[in-house]
């Protein structure tokens, strides 16, 4: 059981991450790290916003019939984006201001109504939340560490913290963006390479000193048996 | 199909299931919307409290729609804590400026707070309030807005040259900058530093009092000169082009300035092209007004002055009156 949550935890965090690994919610991711705050700003939004969207698809996924489900969906996100705009606008208006038009557009964000589609509508609700929050923190993530490296590069501060004061001014840009999420997939997918192979190196040679184990002589009447 | 058969269809669990949901969804919305509404007069008190970082009182004041500013409209003006008797903010002006030109044609609306200084007003703060079409506003950073601050009317700044700025939202600067330099403008005229027609050309003899309105292709300009000495002239001035050229197509004297005169008729003593420039170009005028010219010299040399120069005033601008009638600032 608590295998089954570690499991959806590190999917949506690391393995299927979705904007390394599934390259989803890229209208975003491009247009809004050339600055860290505004990176994790939206990143945190979308987290509460896949959480609640999840939780609701889940729990109504009996009640909806299937050739509706779509529409269903758009539905219960558009009304939970309205209402985490109007949130925003009146509780964290920086925040608001900063996000501008990429708030509405989590509407259409293809994470969230994958999500849905993939996941929510074929698992409980807790384990819906749970690959809501993962899913989330796993883009929140993405988007922080991309927001860091381009505003760094671009505007030469992080977090708005002037740090130098030569900066390259193709980061701040869209384009500039785009360089970074291209090398930042290549050098996510190189690490899961790397770390897939030596975890099935060390699987493949303990199931050998396993089967050794159970069969002290296996590997010599293997080997008699070639002979 | 019977209405029970409907009833227990496919097709109507489906839309009832819509309805039901879009039922509840709308009404959530709703409620949320009452609790969250953020209205004008919270959007001016977060603005204020994010210039002034502190509680202060404004106070409106009405918009002198006299002013001409170019590119962009005074919406709001206060100034702060004028009851205090030791009001540390005597010299603020705080202005709710839209700025054009933005990109497709969209604007950008700032909260402006600029304080009064020997040289003029000088703009200490600049905060955006709401944007149309600027999808690009969030790259307008605190740092970038930064480079407006200490500026001042005649630093004649414009968004592609203040400091070598890059933010990725030219267009947007451009509507900012725009909107900083109408409130500049707006503060200077009120503060008396600068006439209204500051930046036009030939204003160096121009009463504010003069007005200028646009009839088609017709600049008619109602201009009333300083009382420099004597009294003021009031001339009425249409330009118009005519076979492609601008001329005065009409000048005419309504008021003399200087007839209060009692030893002599300076009417009389004007020069004999002033009382009518029908015609008239601005070659011609500025012939007159040369320094090697004698046209000015009859012994009334002020009144003449002032006339050729309301003249030249009125030629010289035809092309940046219609511009910025065109472009919707307050000049009309």
């Amino acid at each position: 059981m608590k295998n089954k949550y570690a499991k959806i935890t590190l999917d949506g965090l690391i393995f299927n991450n979705p904007t390394f690994m599934l390259v989803l919610g890229t209208c975003p991711t491009l247009g809004l790290i050339s600055s860290a705050s505004s990176a994790a700003g939206m990143g945190l939004t979308v987290v509460v916003i896949l959480t609640l969207s999840n939780i609701l698809i889940s729990a109504m996924r009996k009640i909806i019939p299937n050739a509706v489900r779509i529409p269903a969906y758009i539905v219960i996100i558009a009304t939970l984006v309205t209402l985490a705009r109007m949130v925003l606008e009146k509780l964290v208006p920086d925040l608001y201001d900063s996000l501008g038009g990429f708030l509405a557009l989590i509407v259409v964000n293809c994470i969230i109504l994958g999500r849905a589609e993939a996941f929510a509508n074929k698992h409980n609700v807790l384990e819906s939340a749970v690959d809501g929050l993962a899913n989330g923190f796993g883009f929140t993530c993405a988007l922080t560490v991309m927001g860091i490296v381009c505003e760094f590069l671009g505007n030469g501060s992080i977090f708005g913290l002037k740090i130098m004061e030569f900066t390259i001014g193709i980061f701040a840009t869209p384009a500039g963006s785009f360089i970074i999420y291209g090398l930042s997939i290549a050098l996510f997918t190189y690490i899961m390479d790397v770390f897939m192979r030596s975890r099935r190196v060390k699987e493949n040679r303990l199931a050998r000193e396993n089967l050794l184990d159970k069969n002290p002589d296996g590997g010599k009447e293997v080997a008699a048996k070639e002979v | 199909m019977t209405a029970k058969q409907f009833f227990k269809s496919q097709a109507f669990k489906c839309i009832a299931v819509l309805l039901s949901i879009l039922l509840v969804c709308g009404v959530l919305l709703t409620v949320c919307n009452s609790l969250f509404y953020v209205s004008a007069e919270e959007r001016r008190a977060r603005a204020i409290s994010k210039i002034y970082g502190e509680t202060v009182t404004p106070y409106e004041k009405p918009i002198d729609n006299e002013i001409l500013v170019v590119s962009a409209q005074v919406l709001e003006v206060y100034t702060i804590n004028d009851e205090e008797e030791d009001n540390k903010y005597k010299d603020d002006y705080l202005l709710k400026v839209k700025g054009k030109g933005g990109y497709g044609g969209g604007s950008v609306t700032c909260w402006i707070r600029l304080t009064a200084e020997d040289g003029g007003a000088v703009v200490k703060k600049i905060v955006i309030d709401s944007n149309v079409g600027q999808s690009y506003i969030t790259k307008v950073t605190s740092g970038a807005l930064g480079k407006l601050i200490g500026k001042q009317e005649n630093d004649d700044f414009t968004s592609f040259d203040i400091d070598g700025i890059k933010t990725g939202a030219s267009f947007s600067m451009g509507a900012i900058s725009n909107a900083a330099n109408a409130a500049l403008t707006y503060v200077n005229a009120q503060l008396g530093l600068f006439g209204k027609y500051y930046g036009y050309q030939y204003n160096d003899y121009l009463d504010d009092a003069t007005t200028v309105t646009v009839n088609g292709t017709t600049v008619e300009y109602s201009i009333v000169t300083k009382g420099e000495i004597y009294g003021k002239f009031n001339i009425t001035i249409h330009v118009a082009p005519v076979d492609g050229v601008k001329k005065i197509t009409e000048y005419k004297i309504t008021d003399y300035g200087s007839s209060v005169m009692p030893d002599k008729n300076y009417n009389d003593l004007m020069s004999e092209q002033t009382d009518n420039l029908n015609g008239k170009t601005l070659e011609d005028i500025r012939g007159y007004i040369s320094e090697d010219s004698e046209v000015l010299h009859t012994g009334a040399t002020i009144s003449n002055k002032h006339c050729y120069y309301a003249a030249a005033f009125a030629l010289a601008n035809y092309d940046k009156v219609l511009t910025e009638n065109a472009q919707g600032g307050n000049a009309q």
